[in-house]
Formats: C-alpha cells, sequence, structure tokens
C-alpha cells in the first residue's frame, strides 16, 4: 500500500490483514454502555443542548458497545473505523482510522505485528495500551489519520 | 415478516449488533458493512451500466447558516438535525447532501449525476423502525441530477430504470407510485414502495423532481432530480428473504455467493483447489477451512447461497441454502455451482413476487396508508406506474391494483 493509498485501497488492506470493518459515526450519544470517542462536545438537538461523544483522531475509544462483553476473554478480536472525523488540532478530516486489538498480551501482540506495516504508513499516530491482566485481557487503541 | 422483526434476523446474521450506540445509533458488524459495501457496488455498476457519473465524497459537516439559505425555499423543521458547536461556529452533522451537492454541480458546472455516498444524521419524526429511521444512516445513497428543462422526463426514467435494476438484483420486486407535488418541495416524485410482509409496504427508494423555487434558492437552473436510498433495504432483505435459519439474500448482495469449506484437515488442498477453480469462472468464491461444523453455522445464518463441503474421502457435497439441501458434487464442479446460484435466485424472486402479489391482493397494507396509519407517515395517494422490464404476471397484478383504486 503506498503513502497515497485512498480510504478504499486502506480499508481492503486492513480486511486482508484479518481486521473486521465497523460503521463509524462522526458523532455518538454518551450512553454508559455504548461505544465511546476521546472527546465530546456540545450539540443542539430538538431545541435542547446535549454533549456527544464526537470522532477524534485520539485514544483511548472504544468502538464497540459495552455489552459484546468487553474486558473477557472471550472478547477477542480486531476491528477498525474509518471515515470523517477532527484532527488532534480539531480541523475536519475526512478519513480517521480508529483500530482496536483486544485479546490476551500475545494475541495483542501478533495482531498488532500484522498491522503495523499498514498505520506505519499513516500519520498522527495515537496509541494506547489498556489492561485488565496483561495475560487474560488486553485492549490497544490506535488513532491515525489516512490519506483523504 | 415485517421489518420491524427483521432486526432479530440482521443481529442473528451478524450485520448489526444486539445493541447500538444508543438510541438510533446502530453499530455495523464487520459482516453487516460488507454487506452494505456491496449494495453501494450493485448500485454504482447498474448507474455505470446506464450513463456516465460523478462520485463525490461529501463534508461530513456543514455550516448550518449556509445549509439553512440554500434550502430556504423549502418549509423545513431544523430540530430533528445534530448541530455542533465547534470553536464558535455552529455546523451541522451532514442531514443530506442536497446542499453540498448542488454546490458541487455549480462550481463544476456539472451535467452527470452527482452521486454522494456516506452517513447522514437526523431523526425522523414517527415511529422507529430498524435500520430505517435511525438518527445515525451509516449508509445512504444520494443522487442529484441537473439537466436542462426538456430533458427531465429522460433522466427521470433513467434513474428509475436503473433503481428497477438495483432492486431486482436484490430480489424486492417493487410498486412504483407516482406522487403528486409536495409543497415548495418537489413538483413530483415517484415511490418504489416494497411489501417486507403481506401487511406491510415501505418505502424503499424515491425520485424527486425539485420545485422550481427550491432549484432557484439551490443556485441551479433547469430540472433537477434527486434520487436516493439507505441501508434500510438490507432490512427489507432480510424482511423478505430471510427464514429461521437467519438471513437470506440473492447471490449478487452476498459477499461471498459461494464458499468453499473442508470436511477434515486433510482435505484443505483440495478445499482451496477447487475454490481457485471456481475463482476463475465466478466472483466472490471464498474459502473457509476452519472446523466444518462452524463454517456451515456461520454460513447458514449469513446467508450464503451456495457452500461447497470438500469430502476427500467420500463424495463432496454441494449445499444450497434456499431449501437446504445437501446433493453429491458432480464432476463439472463449476457448472453445477452456477446452476445452484441461479436457482437460488430464481427462488428468492418468485417468493418476492408472490409476496408482493398478496398483499396487493389483501390490499390490508394499503388500506392502512389511505387512512394515514402509516408508521412512516407516507399516503399511497399517487398512480401506480411500470417501471424496468418487469415482467407480465407483476404488470397485471399492478393493472388489477389500479382497476380497484379507480371504482373506488
Amino acid at each position: 500500500m503506498s503513502n497515497n493509498a485512498s480510504q478504499s485501497e486502506l480499508a481492503a488492506a486492513l480486511r486482508e490483514a484479518g481486521v473486521g470493518r465497523l460503521s463509524d459515526s462522526l458523532i455518538l450519544p454518551i450512553a454508559d454502555r455504548g461505544p465511546r470517542y476521546a472527546a465530546s462536545c456540545r450539540v443542539r438537538f430538538h431545541g435542547r443542548y446535549i454533549r456527544m461523544w464526537i470522532r477524534v483522531a485520539d485514544v483511548p475509544f472504544d468502538v464497540l458497545p459495552a455489552t459484546m462483553r468487553p474486558l473477557t476473554p472471550s472478547r477477542s478480536g480486531s476491528f477498525f473505523t474509518l471515515g470523517p472525523g477532527f484532527t488532534s488540532t480539531g480541523d475536519e478530516h475526512p478519513a480517521v482510522l480508529h483500530l482496536q486489538i483486544e485479546g490476551s498480551q500475545a494475541e495483542v501482540d501478533e495482531r498488532a505485528a500484522a498491522v503495523r506495516p499498514l498505520i506505519n504508513e499513516l500519520s498522527e499516530i495515537r496509541q494506547v495500551r489498556l489492561s485488565t491482566h496483561p495475560e487474560r485481557w488486553n485492549r490497544m487503541c490506535v488513532a491515525a489519520l489516512a490519506q483523504g | 415478516m415485517t421489518l420491524a422483526d427483521a432486526r432479530e434476523r440482521l443481529v442473528q446474521a451478524d450485520i448489526i449488533a444486539p445493541t447500538g450506540g444508543g438510541h438510533g445509533f446502530p453499530v455495523w458488524l464487520p459482516f453487516g458493512t460488507l454487506i452494505a459495501e456491496r449494495l453501494e457496488e450493485i448500485y454504482l455498476e447498474e448507474l455505470a451500466g446506464a450513463t456516465s457519473f460523478e462520485l463525490i465524497r461529501m463534508p461530513a459537516l456543514l455550516d448550518s447558516a449556509q445549509y439553512r439559505a440554500a434550502l430556504a425555499a423549502r418549509h423545513h423543521e431544523y430540530r430533528n438535525m445534530y448541530e455542533l458547536e465547534l470553536d464558535g461556529r455552529e455546523a451541522l452533522a451532514r442531514p443530506d447532501n442536497l446542499a453540498p451537492a448542488a454546490a458541487a454541480i455549480v462550481s463544476r458546472q456539472l451535467s452527470v449525476p452527482l452521486v454522494a455516498q456516506g452517513s447522514l444524521y437526523r431523526a425522523v419524526t414517527g415511529a422507529l423502525r430498524p435500520l430505517v429511521l435511525d438518527r445515525h444512516v451509516w449508509r445512504a445513497t444520494q443522487v442529484v441530477h441537473r439537466v436542462d428543462a426538456g430533458e427531465i422526463e429522460a433522466a427521470m426514467e433513467l434513474h428509475l430504470h436503473v433503481c428497477s435494476r438495483l432492486l431486482k438484483r436484490l430480489g424486492l420486486p417493487a410498486l412504483w407510485v407516482d406522487k403528486p407535488a409536495l409543497a415548495r418541495h418537489s413538483k413530483r416524485s415517484v415511490f418504489a414502495y416494497l411489501c417486507p410482509s403481506e401487511d406491510e409496504v415501505v418505502g424503499g427508494a424515491t425520485t424527486f423532481e425539485l420545485d422550481d423555487a427550491l432549484v432557484a434558492c439551490l443556485g441551479l437552473s433547469g430540472g433537477v432530480l434527486d434520487f436516493g436510498f439507505t441501508a434500510r433495504l438490507i432490512a427489507c432483505v432480510a424482511a423478505v428473504h430471510g427464514d429461521r435459519s437467519g438471513f437470506l439474500c440473492t447471490s449478487s448482495l452476498a459477499p461471498n455467493c459461494v464458499v468453499v469449506g473442508a470436511r477434515r484437515p486433510a482435505d484443505r488442498g483440495l478445499a482451496h483447489r477447487l475454490a481457485e477453480r471456481l475463482g476463475e469462472n465466478m466472483s466472490r468464491v471464498a474459502i473457509n477451512d476452519g472446523a466444518w461444523h462452524r463454517t456451515l453455522r456461520i454460513n447458514r445464518r449469513r446467508g450464503t447461497p451456495v457452500l461447497v463441503l470438500v469430502d476427500g474421502a467420500s463424495a463432496s457435497q454441494l449445499i444450497t441454502r434456499f431449501d437446504d439441501e445437501s446433493v453429491p458434487l458432480p464432476e463439472d464442479a463449476a457448472s453445477a455451482v452456477a446452476d445452484a446460484l441461479a436457482r437460488h435466485d430464481a427462488v428468492l424472486a418468485s417468493r418476492a413476487e408472490s409476496l408482493l402479489n398478496a398483499a396487493i391482493r389483501l390490499e390490508q397494507s394499503v388500506r392502512l396508508l389511505s387512512r394515514g396509519a402509516s408508521a412512516e407517515g407516507w399516503f399511497l395517494n399517487g398512480t401506480v406506474r411500470a417501471v424496468g422490464d418487469v415482467d407480465d404476471r407483476l404488470k397485471d397484478e399492478w393493472d388489477f391494483f389500479a382497476r380497484r383504486r379507480r371504482q373506488r
């Protein structure tokens, strides 16, 4: 994949590497058990102001609803969303990547190594690793900007 | 099955997550995103076969003041849209593509259809339906086509024809209805109504010829058509074709129309060779050489049309999803698989036609709509028309329906 690869080429390459695509959303309701982003903003909806998550190229985040057994060994896999969002400086960007890898330490390391060449091509990469217990369950979050 | 019931099938088939990101924000899972993208691909294939077009990525945020000014000619409620406060400016999370599409047409002097695909954010008043009136429509396709005034009829026919080809490839026969003007929005419109069940009619795709005042307000001239559909069509497919085993769709829509599996680890090499051979004659042939019972279970609930079980020790099997039948794989595997796919699509199309005809005959759903009891608020107060290459049987049903309406 070249440095100028389009969104669709990046999505295809990630799928080829075994990463499943999920739908992306520019904004998300702030819900106890819903997905979450690293930043929120004030939104007017139906005549009142609420706070909503806003898709930003930053970590941490969770692209899956919390009802899908997070923090447990049964939730293992790698997922990505790719779509419009904001850079860390607040500019709109058409292709913000959120990549999430979950599983045991060994599983996460192996999957991260498989996608590392693809991620290294992108810009403004930020990543974080969360863990309940390294041997049992880890989550690696990577946010980056792809070619628009 | 009604559209509301279809949500269960979509969850069962790993298309959407059981719970989403909050009210009206469904989470599409990996298999669901493949299906939704496939839907868009089919549409673009059909459009490309009919005309040239421009595919443009629209901005996700629209300046609030500019959006209101561009659409000032129509009565509109903005309360159902999401208006973000960003560093002192206000912007709308894109509620539709009409205003930015018009701006692109003006700036680039486009005379070909402009196609925009992506997310829309807005709440629709009325009863919520799964994947239908969600607040975040993850995948919507909207086409804005500006033509000279004398070419509007031909352009309308073109878009209806392309839409009918799309629906045909999804195995969704439609009831096409010419509808009268909508104040300050459109001079006329054509709706493709679908019947997920005998007593339910839902809008599947819409084509509007925009009102002159709205066209002028958008900075355009001549005639403007606005055609669109969303991933709700996938919910319609699930409702029309789904069964107890899960999702079911035509070979056109299936991300993989054939999956080849191996009975034992020793059969994997054979399975790979067969998949390669099949792939020479058809597209979207996949190999899944994991445990066979798991391959079978997953692909059955996801509606993979044809499965091939490679068994080096005894006869390999050809398994068709629509009747769950398993037969020995003939020597000419490619022809056998192609025949099975053709039968699969024919059976699905025939079942869907029967459902639509039954709905028309019952007129239950139509009466509901006439009384204005539809949760969606659409009224079937137009004239039924034939679109595309409909066959005579379906045309007869429409004529029957039209006669009944005239008699009233």
